[in-house]
C-alpha cells in the first residue's frame, strides 16, 4: 500500500513505464505505472483539494477561484527542473507587471515528507513571494496529484539505500508541466517544461 | 618565511574577493577544455547544489569519472531523463568524452550535483571543483555562483 501511494498515474506520458521505488527502511518495490494514450484535452484535470499554504493556513481550491491560476508540482530538494520552472514563472510574473495580481501562482510539493510550510516559505522567499507554496499530508498530496493527473515517485538509488539513514538522500521523479486553470477552476492548457518566461507571460496576458 | 607567509596571505585575500568571470576562466589540459563552470545559488537546508559546465575534447577519447569539491560532502554526476512530461533523475558513473566532441552540462540535462553542502552557495561568489578524468587525471576549475534559478548563459530564458 505505501508503494501504491508513492506512484500516481498521470496519464500524460502515454506509455508504459516501469519504476523501481525504494521505501525508507524497506525493500525495493517494483511498481508499474500505466499511462493512457489520451491527450490533455478532453481529460478531466483539477478538482477539489484541501492543502496547507506556506504560511501554515488551510486552503481549498475555492480560495483560488475568481482569478486564473498557474499551478506547478515539484519539490524543494529538486536541483534542476524545479528552480528552472520557478524562475520562469517568477520572470513571467515580472513581465505581467500590474496584471500579475490577477493571477494565482501555485507550487504544490509532491514531497510532503520534507516540504513543510516553513520549508516552502523559505523557498518562495528565494524565488518569488507572489508564488504560494502548498503542502499537505501524504494523502492530501496524493489526492491533489491524482486530480491534476500528476505523476510522482520517490527515487532513491541502491547506493543511497546502503548509506546510514542520516546520510541518505532521495529525489523525486515527477511531471514537469505547469497548468493554467480558469477563474472557475477549469483546465485551460498546460505549458511544457522549459517554456520561457516571455512565452508564458504573453500567453497568460492574452487570456486575462 | 615571513615574506612567503605574506604572499600566501595576499593570495588568499585576492581569492576571497567574490568576482565572477575572471576567476571562472576556461581551463585547458591536454586536449580537454573546460569552459564556463557555473552553479546555482543554493536554497538552504539539506537541499543540494548543482553545477554545470562544458567540456570540449580535441584530444583522444577520455571520460569524466567523477568530481569533488570542498563545499560538498559528496559530488555526483547526474542526468535528467525526460520521458514525455515526466522527469527522472539518475546518477551516472561516467560520461564518455569522444574525440572532437563537446559535452555540455546544462539545466534539464546533465548536471553535477553537490550533496551535503558545507556552506551556502551565494550568488556572486565562487568555489573550487575538481573533475576526475580517466586519461587527463585531475583538473581543478573555479565555479561562479549565479542565481537560484539561473540558466547560465543560455539564451531565451529569464527576463
Amino acid at each position: 500500500m505505501p508503494a501504491l501511494a508513492l506512484v500516481i498515474a498521470a496519464g500524460l506520458g502515454g506509455f508504459l513505464i516501469a519504476d523501481t521505488a525504494r521505501l525508507p527502511g524497506g525493500s525495493a518495490v517494483k511498481t508499474r505505472v500505466i499511462g493512457t494514450t489520451g491527450t490533455v484535452a478532453g481529460a478531466s484535470i483539477g478538482g477539489p483539494f484541501t492543502l496547507t499554504n506556506h504560511r501554515g493556513e488551510a486552503v481549498t481550491e475555492k480560495d483560488f477561484l475568481g482569478k486564473h491560476t498557474l499551478i506547478f508540482f515539484g519539490f524543494t530538494h529538486c536541483p534542476d527542473i524545479c528552480p528552472t520552472t520557478m524562475n520562469e514563472i517568477a520572470f513571467a510574473l515580472d513581465r505581467l507587471g500590474d496584471r500579475a495580481k490577477d493571477l494565482n501562482a501555485l507550487f504544490v510539493t509532491i514531497d510532503p515528507e520534507r516540504d513543510d510550510p516553513e520549508a516552502l516559505g523559505d523557498y518562495m522567499e528565494l524565488f518569488d513571494k507572489r508564488i504560494t507554496g502548498l503542502t499537505g499530508t501524504p494523502e492530501q498530496i496524493a489526492g491533489v496529484a491524482k486530480a491534476f493527473r500528476i505523476f510522482y515517485a520517490k527515487n532513491i538509488s541502491a547506493d543511497e539505500q546502503a548509506r546510514p539513514k542520516e546520510d541518505r538522500f532521495y529525489l523525486m521523479d515527477h511531471s514537469t508541466i505547469t497548468y493554467l486553470m480558469s477563474p472557475t477552476g477549469e483546465f485551460i492548457r498546460h505549458y511544457s517544461y522549459g517554456t520561457p518566461a516571455k512565452a508564458l507571460a504573453d500567453d497568460i496576458r492574452a487570456r486575462l | 618565511m615571513k615574506t612567503i607567509f605574506g604572499a600566501v596571505l595576499a593570495a588568499a585575500v585576492i581569492l576571497a574577493v567574490p568576482a565572477g568571470a575572471s576567476l571562472a576562466a576556461d581551463v585547458t589540459v591536454g586536449g580537454l577544455t573546460i569552459s564556463n563552470p557555473w552553479a546555482r545559488a543554493s536554497t538552504g537546508g539539506s537541499r543540494p547544489g548543482v553545477a554545470y559546465l562544458t567540456i570540449a575534447n580535441k584530444g583522444g577519447a577520455d571520460s569524466l569519472t567523477g568530481a569533488g569539491s570542498p563545499v560538498a560532502g559528496r559530488v555526483e554526476l547526474h542526468r535528467i531523463v525526460h520521458d514525455g512530461d515526466r522527469a527522472r533523475m539518475g546518477r551516472i558513473g561516467k560520461i564518455r568524452l569522444p574525440k572532437g566532441k563537446s559535452v555540455e552540462f546544462k539545466p534539464g540535462g546533465l548536471h553535477i550535483m553537490l550533496l551535503g553542502l558545507k556552506r551556502r552557495l551565494k550568488e556572486g561568489e565562487t568555489f573550487p571543483l575538481t573533475l576526475y578524468f580517466a586519461e587527463a587525471g585531475r583538473v581543478d576549475v573555479t565555479v561562479r555562483i549565479m542565481g537560484a534559478g539561473a540558466m547560465g548563459d543560455h539564451k531565451g530564458h529569464g527576463p
